[in-house]
């Protein structure tokens, strides 16, 4: 049987969202600007050597609107 | 042509309790599992805009709801400025979407419906008063229903915007989830039907799923209501049987006034089809997908060959930009930057425009927490696929004769907005 292993993707509540950006500096790797310097997630699940810098950039944000979540993967 | 008649069946302008009956008989006495299992095969769909099979919403919204109770929101609020479809139901045929919600209510296990209208429509609240009170003078079992007045602004009457109203907040569309369906009303499962598919489900039930089925397409069965505005002999609301083709349709409003470009279907959330491609098209929900459009809430207009899409879409563009709740940014920045490119098309030509809707457009859609940004960026695009040789036209010989013409499409006069955020200019 395989392992179970946690699926974690990026998730921003767009109207918590102000645009300040502080993610995208943080998280360059899976988050990238829009034309108004909103961010755009990479929709893909957050590879384990990354987690650290995603908590960084949920971590950083302002108003609280970005969060990692979990799923759970087979 | 054979247009079956059945929520206009009396023909009434205003159908009272006595009219109603005669007509179509007494409210059923079914329970839930009965009413849920005839809605099911009857194969009923949402008529508010997303076509979502009504017998499953039912299903859903019952199961989540065994221990808490559920609640039943009735959608007549018509947030699309074209359409005219749920005013006129609410009008002439009242009893008819008591009659839905109390039905819907009962199969969800709701005792409190609210049916939620755009506040300051007089005529409106006093035909629904009028019925709720005939309907309390002959001591029918209904459910306890409240007529609440929304505000009217076009993202107002987004389901997840009645379930904020409702709950004590403003009438402005929520992060979801959770989805009403899920949690809604006071932390409700919440059943949000529009009026008319509640009046169809209140018909299905009397008369079944076989009988339901006998109009319509094994695929879209049943009749619906439809707007049909601009260039057609007699503009108006009108019941159809789903599945008659575009030029049929058309034909019910005495068909076209002029030689036509293109039809907007759907409405301001729908796109625009090519005239002699709608006039092929079957009216059903699948059928005006294949065509690149959508049913929406059955909002078809008319555009005249001679008119200017591009000037028509802009309007729109505009009028929809300002509507954006201003809460998310995509949608609070990236609609008014499309309308400034199509206006800039529309009214001065360019080369420019086209590119900088095709590069801003993805980063619209899917970014909001309503559908609101979605549909306009569709609409737009239809625009510039539909009446490509006006964006070519005009990229070389600036605005065309179509300006010279009357604006056919309604927009509502501009209301004052509350932005709550400035603008950011959009780096191309």
């Amino acid at each position: 049987m395989p392992k179970r292993h946690k699926d974690r993707t990026l998730r921003v509540d767009p109207i918590k969202c102000e645009g300040h950006a502080l993610c995208i500096e943080a998280f360059p790797e899976m988050i990238t600007a829009d034309p108004w310097n909103y961010p755009v997630l990479n929709p893909h699940s957050i590879p384990p050597h990354l987690l650290r810098h995603a908590e960084h950039a949920v971590k950083v944000c302002p108003v609280l609107a970005l969060r990692i979540e979990t799923h759970d993967g087979g | 042509m054979n247009t079956p008649a059945r929520l206009t069946a009396t023909g009434a302008d205003y159908a009272n309790l006595a009219t109603h009956v005669r007509r179509h008989g007494p409210l059923p006495v079914l329970d839930a599992a009965s009413i849920i299992d005839v809605v099911e095969r009857s194969g009923l769909t949402g008529r508010g805009g997303a076509a979502f099979p009504t017998g499953r919403k039912l299903r859903t919204v019952a199961g989540n709801a065994r221990r808490s109770g559920a609640v039943v929101i009735a959608n007549g609020c018509e947030g699309e400025p074209a359409s005219a479809k749920d005013r006129s139901l609410l009008l002439k045929a009242p009893h008819l979407i008591l009659d839905g919600i109390t039905l819907g209510a009962r199969a969800v296990g709701a005792g409190h419906a609210y049916l939620c209208v755009h506040e300051g429509r007089h005529d409106l609240l006093s035909a629904l008063q009028r019925a709720l009170s005939e309907r309390r003078a002959a001591g029918l079992p209904d459910v306890d229903i409240s007529v609440t007045e929304v505000p009217d602004r076009y993202v107002a009457s987004e389901e997840s915007s009645l379930v904020h109203l409702l709950n004590g907040g403003p009438a402005l569309p929520l992060s979801t989830p959770p989805r009403p369906f899920e949690r809604g009303v006071r932390g409700r499962p919440t059943l949000v039907d529009n009026v008319e598919t509640l009046a169809h489900l209140a018909l299905a039930v009397r008369h079944g799923a076989d009988w339901f089925r006998t109009a319509g397409t094994p695929d879209a069965p049943g009749t619906t209501l439809v707007t049909l505005g601009g260039s057609v002999v007699a503009p108006g609301v009108y019941e159809v049987g789903l599945g008659l083709s575009g030029a049929d349709l058309l034909a019910v409003a005495g068909g076209p006034g002029e030689p036509l470009g293109a039809v907007l279907a759907g409405g301001y959330f729908g796109a625009w089809v090519r005239a002699d491609r709608f006039a092929a098209a079957p009216i059903t929900p699948h059928g005006l997908q294949s065509a690149g459009a959508a049913m929406g809430a059955g909002i078809f207009l008319a555009l005249p060959a001679t008119s200017c899409g591009l000037a028509e879409t802009a309007r729109i563009a505009r009028y929809l930009a300002d509507q954006s709740a201003n809460q998310c940014g995509p949608c609070l920045n990236g609609l008014p930057a499309l309308a400034d490119a199509l206006t800039t098309l529309a009214l001065q030509g360019g080369r420019k425009a086209p590119g900088t809707i095709t590069a801003l457009s993805p980063y619209i859609t899917g970014r909001g927490a309503c559908r609101h940004p979605d549909g306009a960026v569709r609409l737009i695009a239809s625009a510039l696929t539909v009446f490509a040789d006006d964006v070519r036209a005009h990229a070389q010989r600036g605005p065309c004769q179509g300006l010279r013409r009357a604006p056919i499409l309604p927009v509502p006069a501009p209301v004052a907005t509350t932005r709550t955020r400035p603008l950011t200019p959009a780096k191309v």
